[in-house]
């Protein structure tokens, strides 16, 4: 009865996993139990003969890395298209950027050097702008009702006048 | 060429350099994973499935020198995963009980005197092959995988208990196979 507790110490202590308390206890086992002694040295017996022989006959033919690189090299195209659709949301974001930017800095531009009459006094309700050098005479004339401005503010009424002095 | 100089390499985009830590670790990991499996083609499957699955976990393996212990871990974990499907396979066919080993096993005719090593070799294998699910995984796992009490329990998710248990009643079952068989005596005269 007191070996059949053994036996299972024995099978941890081949593999090195009985704790401290089982060890002791089972080395002074075996200084008394010839037939422990002999159950411990089939176990590390048996354990060599099956770390041995088990399986290693099926591994010897064995040869997966070409079809393992094959898979690899197949992974890359997905990533290279990940790449290439993040960069051509990158390009696309910076085109659309620049062109807001270009459009910004146009409208900028034509608007700093477009002054807009906003003179709220006068009776007309609308008005339209034009260049002095688009209609010269009407240009002096309201350039100097303006305080000598190169932009000036045309009633609407002006129209047909500018468009005949072109 | 160590290990970590590899992985960095690969990590650093040559990536047929990874072919090196295949052709270098591919057959003691099929070995683990044919262990489980026990049947070679699954067992070719899963293995490229590993090295697959290494490559693209690469940059996360922490400690680069250890990328054999990572990749059979990997193995092992991928392995299981397909034995459990089958296992699931077969329990809806099969009502096979875990203490029918003995029918698995064909009575041979007592070999003494005649056996050879390469002999006990297979009667081995084949002792192991009909031991009951539960305890030859747990038997492979701890002498083909030479994993510890703690990572087996860990990766079957059982208490260490049980594995210290299952191995103890597999090897009695393995002795006793021998003993029936009259190959004890040439377990010792082989080794």
């Amino acid at each position: 009865m007191k070996c059949e507790r053994f036996k299972e110490i024995i099978s941890a202590f081949v593999d090195s996993e009985a704790s401290p308390l089982e060890q002791l206890a089972l080395q002074k086992h075996l200084e008394v139990c010839g037939d422990c002694k002999k159950e411990l040295m089939f176990h590390y017996k048996m354990k060599n003969m099956v770390q041995r022989e088990h399986g290693i006959d099926n591994c010897e033919d064995v040869n997966l890395s070409s079809a393992v690189m094959v898979k690899i090299n197949a992974l890359k195209p997905k990533e290279s298209a990940r790449e290439f659709s993040l960069a051509s949301r990158l390009s696309a974001a910076a085109v659309i950027l620049f062109a807001t930017l270009v459009t910004m800095l146009y409208a900028y531009t034509y608007r700093s050097s477009s002054p807009v009459a906003t003179d709220s006094s006068r009776q007309y309700t609308s008005y339209i702008y034009t260049h002095v050098n688009e209609g010269p005479e009407l240009a002096d004339e309201y350039s100097a009702a303006q305080g000598g401005q190169d932009y000036i503010a045309i009633p609407e009424r002006r129209i047909s006048t500018v468009s005949l002095s072109r | 060429m160590q290990d970590e100089h590899i992985v960095e390499s690969v990590l650093g985009g040559d990536i047929q350099a990874f072919e090196l830590l295949v052709l270098k670790y591919q057959k003691p990991v099929f070995r683990s994973v044919l262990s489980i499996l026990k049947n070679e083609a699954e067992a070719e499957d899963i293995t490229q499935e590993a090295f697959v699955k290494a490559y693209e976990k690469l940059s996360t393996l922490q400690n680069r020198a250890g990328f054999y212990a990572w990749i059979k871990r990997i193995g092992i974990n991928l392995a299981l995963n397909q034995y459990d499907k089958n296992k699931w396979m077969v329990d809806v066919t099969s009502d096979n009980t875990e203490y029918d080993f003995f029918d698995n096993v064909p009575v041979y005719q007592t070999p003494e005197g005649e056996i050879l090593k390469d002999e006990l070799k297979k009667y081995i294998k084949l002792f192991i092959d009909s031991l009951p699910e539960k305890l030859r995984l747990v038997l492979v796992l701890r002498e083909i995988d030479e994993l510890s009490y703690e990572d087996i329990s860990e990766m079957l998710k059982i208490p260490v208990g049980t594995v210290r248990s299952r191995l103890f009643n597999a090897r009695q079952i393995l002795k006793d196979r021998l003993l029936k068989q009259g190959l004890a005596d040439e377990l010792s005269r082989v080794n």
